[in-house]
């Protein structure tokens, strides 16, 4: 006889999640039973993200989901309930082009827009769509933070202020809501995406400088290292964990 | 000594009175370092953001406070408009950003110092106060980048939390600081006097004494938050 599924009969949104550390968190919720809603901004990887889930044996189904669209984000939870009846986990992962490092009197006007956007209003959208059916479900919100949002950055000092505006917000969340049995909580991952496989091209010394300040040696996968950690959260495991923030970056911040 | 206090309501107010009993020359904005309170996307680069920040350069400034708004009533994010998230949440951080850009020059002219002042509950969180708490977190953030990136120009960055109560007036801010305090098992019992108590904090931390201090966060609440 198999082992139960943590998340089995549940229903879970996740945005960003054609790629990434979403991507991870998409697949790692489905392979515990969790029908997901792959909420992504384009259909050339989010579609294979649900198809990829699909054929390992979950369930899932891709809703195209602009995060700059509060419409896209009602809508995107509204997908996951109509296909399921129920909302038990919003995790808001997506967040848009950060820039290169800068000064933080030199930031453009784009970088705050895009952190503004995808970052604090999306927060506000998705917390808006998702508590009506939390509610009823007793269920949970994740959101991904960053050590940045903790300690402040000196390469990105924008990217940290928003990611610790998430914590602020989340904090808070988990106080309105407590009474109500929903769970609001985050995680501060370093795993290995995209965008880090971008900046490794550009600085092949990156890959070695950042496992020899993590203790356990390497950087995260989304799958296998961050993943866990958000089916923990959306789990009753964690049934008495809220307004907390998990780091899950192999020790190299211990901050918290 | 010049300071720029940017920011509204009681905490502005009674800091400016503070500092300016204690000798400073305070001008007082009420919010992005501008006269017209305009955010960072309709002002930031605009032509007479760079003459007023050569102007103000010349003259130098010691200390630039920014106050972070806070509502006087709380309201659940269920029941909170798109407006009120953008302007308790969206807004402050982008006044900031432009309050730092602008003011830059002069604060570089007089190696001068940074302060955030923040309600204590952005760490803790507060309930019915979601925009104010994640602004502040966004803004006690935002000084630790400020400051690790202008250090070398010993220009400091630092953030002051008060008792709730400052903040929100009444009943709201009582509950909020009892939440924060666990009812009255900590704490002095009153959330003291900012003119007297928190300006001259301020004072200090601005004085050659704290040339070692950046990146911080001081909790001056009389001891209700303890934790961290």
């Amino acid at each position: 006889m198999g082992m139960a599924l943590l998340l089995e009969n549940t229903s879970a949104v996740v945005t960003g999640a054609g790629a990434g550390v979403g991507k991870g968190i998409a697949t790692a919720l489905a392979s515990q039973g969790a029908h997901v809603t792959v909420a992504a901004r384009r259909a050339e990887n989010g579609e294979p993200t649900a198809e990829e889930i699909r054929a390992a044996g979950g369930s899932a189904q891709f809703v195209r989901c602009d995060v700059a669209s509060r419409e896209d984000i009602f809508a995107a939870v509204e997908a996951a309930v109509e296909a399921t009846g129920r909302l038990d986990c919003l995790v808001h992962n997506a967040l848009g082009d950060v820039g290169p490092p800068s000064p933080v009197q030199e930031i453009p006007e784009q970088i705050w827009e895009n952190m503004r956007i995808t970052a604090l209003r999306a927060s506000f959208d998705c917390a808006q769509a998702a508590y009506p059916h939390l509610q009823k479900t007793k269920g949970s919100c994740v959101f991904l933070s960053s050590s940045a949002g903790v300690e402040g950055s000196a390469h990105l000092p924008l990217y940290g202020a928003v990611k610790a505006a998430q914590r602020g917000f989340a904090k808070s969340l988990a106080l309105e809501w407590g009474g109500e049995g929903i769970r609001v909580n985050l995680i501060n991952p370093v795993a290995f995406t995209p965008a880090m496989e971008r900046a490794y091209a550009a600085n092949p010394a990156l890959e070695q400088a950042l496992a020899d300040t993590t203790p356990l040696g390497r950087v995260g996968d989304p799958a296998s290292d961050i993943g866990p950690a958000a089916v923990f959260l959306a789990s009753e495991m964690s049934r008495y964990i809220t307004g907390q923030t998990i780091t899950v970056d192999g020790g190299a911040f211990m901050g918290l | 000594m010049q300071a720029l206090l940017t920011g509204t309501g009681v905490v502005a107010e009674q800091l400016r009175s503070g500092l300016s009993a204690r000798g400073w020359d305070v001008a007082a904005v009420s919010g992005g370092g501008s006269a017209s309170g305009a955010g960072f996307a309709s002002d930031k680069f605009d032509s007479d953001t760079v003459a007023s920040k050569s102007t103000a350069a010349q003259a130098g400034l010691n200390m630039l406070v920014f106050v972070c708004p806070c509502p006087r009533e709380p309201t659940d994010c269920a029941d909170m408009s798109a407006e009120m998230w953008a302007q308790g949440c969206e807004q402050p951080i982008a006044e900031a950003l432009t309050c730092l850009a602008r003011h830059r020059d002069a604060l570089l002219a007089a190696e001068g110092h940074v302060v955030f002042v923040v309600p204590s509950f952005a760490m803790s969180g507060a309930k019915g106060f979601s925009a104010a708490a994640a602004a502040g977190e966004g803004l006690r953030t935002l000084a630790k980048g400020a400051a690790k990136q202008w250090g070398k120009d010993n220009v400091r960055v630092n953030t002051i939390a008060l008792d709730p109560q400052h903040f929100v007036p009444g009943k709201a801010g009582e509950q909020l600081s009892a939440v924060m305090g666990l009812a009255t098992s900590s704490g002095f019992g009153h959330k003291g006097d900012i003119a007297a108590d928190i300006a001259s904090a301020l004072d200090w931390l601005t004085d050659e004494n704290a040339r070692f201090i950046t990146g911080a966060t001081l909790t001056l609440d009389g001891g209700i938050w303890m934790a961290g």
